[in-house]
């Protein structure tokens, strides 16, 4: 029996009482109508019996416009051939007449019952490119393999009416379910390929590459279906091998971007740490090697010197390690109110020596030295910023520190008077190992520490901007921080 | 210092730290002992009784927080603990659970030397009882509870006063937020962070101590505060 898609149930001859019943009632409904028309010569009557044959043939089919035209035969004889109410005929021209009926309505009957036949078959095509077209739709709409699979699985086990799954193949070739219909139970993986009869296996595959097997499970297809299911299976596989190549090539582009950002990692860690190591074993091996040639402020000058390198060394390892700490993007902040001066003052102790070349000024509004932050981050982040600051800034320069509250926030800048950030540079900066080797000082240095500012910034749920300096001069490196709701003041006692 | 040389235990792993605390400790006149590992250098501190320990938090046998804890059992000795930079909660735990003073690696000797010194001179006592204490221009009469800087006496409120008594008679040695908190305000104001920073602002103020570049209360960022007298 067919019964797919949501065509109407068509019939089949010596299937369906229903239709010989409605054959009959129209044959029923001649004979009442010729009735009507009696006294009108035989020949007519038999035209309206003919018609109800091919009305049969036209609804029904064959067979049940071969039952209406006997029944017609029998009816027209025994109502409307004289004598009447008897089988028997007398007159030549009532046998003629019948003869001739029987054959009209066998050929008529035929040729209608084949018009429908056409009409059925052109509505079936229909539905079914519109079918395939729509499932291939839906494919050309997804991008993921496994939803791919996963609304195979569906449309295929909503036609069949039964479970479905598909099977892929691991690297081993074994198989592995990949998708099934979620409403049915699964089949079992070790099923597939069982000569089991009630299991329908159809290949999932493009003629480039096979990929597995969409198994329904409990039935065995009638050909059209099969066809079906194999024509949606084969649509859904050139869909699937190209969500495959999408997400192939999206690995790819991770993986250059990860492998880029290693490398620059990888340059910068080696340049960073080789130069203050070099420094350190230079300065250390002159002292151990020239121990007696060399001067008091010699020795004095080297032994500093190693000093500086190595917390300079020191920095960038905690650079590093807070980035990985950042990198992460799970690092949750413990906060505590904290005072900006101690902030400041904690980076300008731990940058003691590198600034001894410079004027530091610092200049923090008494409104804005409360803020609800995590000390130890605002102060590497505040070490980070003049150390930068240092980098770019002529000898002798200014380095300003300066804090003020705007609108619940805390505004903190470090002011240099360097050579200036141009404006399409201004954003890039920030990014992980930019490197802006236009120091007046020639110092190349990374753009880590920049990028770890930004990060404690947003962790801070702040922002972290430059912007030129004062009169335009220089960099100024501009942070805005929520301030914190400040609870209520302590009462006095005095 | 005393008149015999003051003993110094030194736990850590690290052969060539071990080297540089030895060769620097002893050039400054004390006693060494050393030990590579916590079971070994907590049975150390019982047979050679120092007057200070000096205890790296990362030793390859036991975690330096259990030796703490363990140490704290049976004895008083004053510890200074080696810490990392990047985690300012493990301070704040070894303070805790009864290290007294804390310097983060790398350190520079004279941080170290100027704690050692803190702690033996806390561990003496003395200072405990003595009716007046003087850093710099500032002066600090105990018994009349009175505050000059530079010879003017000038007025601190009640919990400034109480503030600054807790930290000079633990000048040198850091102070965690909550020993504050429970000193100046008493248990029950763990949270009140806020204030503590108030006053300490307030305090720092009228001692003319500039708070981009305090002389005398010192931030240990995260931790708490130190008096620096010297």
């Amino acid at each position: 029996m067919l019964r797919w898609l949501s065509l109407p149930p068509p019939v089949i001859a010596g299937a369906n009482a229903r239709a010989y019943g409605m054959s009959g009632l129209i044959v029923v409904a001649a004979t009442l109508a010729c009735f009507l028309l009696n006294g009108l010569p035989s020949a007519n009557l038999a035209l309206v019996f003919l018609m109800s044959v091919i009305f049969s043939a036209a609804l029904f089919g064959t067979g049940p416009a071969i039952a209406a035209s006997i029944l017609s035969v029998f009816s027209f004889n025994y109502f409307f051939t004289a004598p009447q109410f008897t089988l028997r005929v007398d007159s030549r021209e009532d046998i003629a007449t019948l003869l001739l009926f029987l054959l009209i309505a066998a050929v008529t009957g035929n040729l209608a019952a084949r018009m429908r036949g056409a009409i059925e078959q052109t509505n079936h095509a229909l539905e079914r490119t519109s079918s395939l077209y729509q499932f291939s739709r839906a494919m050309n709409a997804s991008s993921n393999s496994q939803e791919i699979l996963r609304t195979l699985t569906k449309r295929a086990a909503d036609l069949c009416d039964a479970p479905a799954a598909i099977f892929t193949r691991d690297a081993s070739e074994a198989p592995v379910l990949a998708a099934w219909e979620r409403d049915r139970p699964g089949p079992q993986a070790g099923r597939v390929g069982d000569e089991s009869p009630v299991q329908t296996v159809v290949e999932f595959g493009t003629p480039r590459q096979r990929f597995g097997q969409l198994v329904v499970e409990g039935v065995t297809l009638k050909e059209e279906r099969l066809e079906l299911v194999a024509a949606l299976t084969e649509l859904a596989a050139l869909a699937y091998e190209r969500a495959r190549l999408a997400d192939d090539l999206e690995q790819a582009q991770v993986a250059a971007e990860t492998e880029r950002l290693r490398s620059a990692l990888l340059s910068s860690v080696s340049h960073d740490l080789r130069t203050p190591l070099a420094s350190i074993i230079g300065g250390a091996s002159s002292l151990l090697d020239l121990e007696h040639s060399l001067d008091e402020r010699a020795r004095r000058e080297l032994q500093t010197g190693i000093l500086i390198e190595a917390e300079k060394l020191n920095r960038y390892i905690q650079n590093l390690l807070d980035m990985t700490r950042f990198g992460r993007g799970d690092i949750v902040l413990k906060r505590d109110w904290v005072d900006l001066s101690d902030v400041v003052s904690g980076a300008l102790a731990r940058l003691q020596r590198d600034l001894s070349a410079f004027r530091v000024a610092v200049d923090l509004q008494p409104d804005a030295t409360l803020i609800y932050a995590n000390g130890a981050f605002l102060e590497q982040m505040v070490v980070n910023l003049l150390d930068n600051a240092a980098r770019y800034s002529p000898a002798g320069g200014v380095i300003t520190i300066a804090g003020r509250r705007q609108e619940g926030a805390i505004i903190l800048e470090v002011i240099d008077e360097g050579a200036g950030v141009p404006e399409s540079e201004r954003e890039r900066i920030f990014n992980m190992f930019y490197s802006a080797d236009k120091g007046d000082r020639g110092a190349k240095g990374i753009g880590l520490g920049l990028a770890i500012c930004r990060a404690i910034a947003n962790a801070h749920k702040g922002s972290i901007a430059a912007i030129p300096g004062l009169a335009g001069r220089g960099t100024c490196m501009q942070v805005t921080l929520p301030a914190g709701e400040a609870p209520p003041e302590e009462a006095s006692d005095e | 210092m005393s008149e015999e040389k003051a003993k110094i235990l030194i736990i850590e792993d690290e052969a060539e730290i071990r080297r540089f605390l030895r060769i620097s400790l002893e050039a400054h006149g004390y006693s060494v002992v050393e030990s590579r590992l916590g079971e070994e250098g907590l049975a150390l501190c019982a047979k050679e009784n120092p007057d200070v320990m000096v205890l790296d938090l990362g030793l390859p046998d036991v975690d330096g927080q259990d030796v703490l804890v363990r140490l704290r059992e049976w004895s008083k000795v004053p510890v200074v603990v080696l810490s990392v930079r990047s985690d300012e909660q493990e301070k704040v735990t070894a303070l805790d659970a009864g290290a007294n003073d804390y310097v983060t690696k790398p350190f520079g000797i004279s941080e170290l030397l100027a704690r050692i010194r803190a702690l033996l001179r806390g561990a003496h006592a003395e200072r405990e009882s003595l009716p007046q204490f003087s850093a710099g221009d500032i002066t600090i009469d105990y018994v009349a509870r009175t505050v000059s800087v530079g010879g003017k006496p000038i007025h601190l409120s009640r919990k400034e006063y109480k503030l600054l008594q807790l930290l000079s008679r633990h000048a040198g040695q850091v102070l965690t937020h909550q020993q504050i908190l429970d000193h100046v305000w008493g248990q029950g104001h763990r949270e009140d962070t806020h204030y503590l920073r108030v006053l300490v602002g307030h305090l720092r103020q009228k001692l003319g101590d500039p708070p981009s570049a305090p002389k005398h209360i010192v931030t240990e960022q995260g931790v708490g505060y130190r008096f620096v007298a010297e």
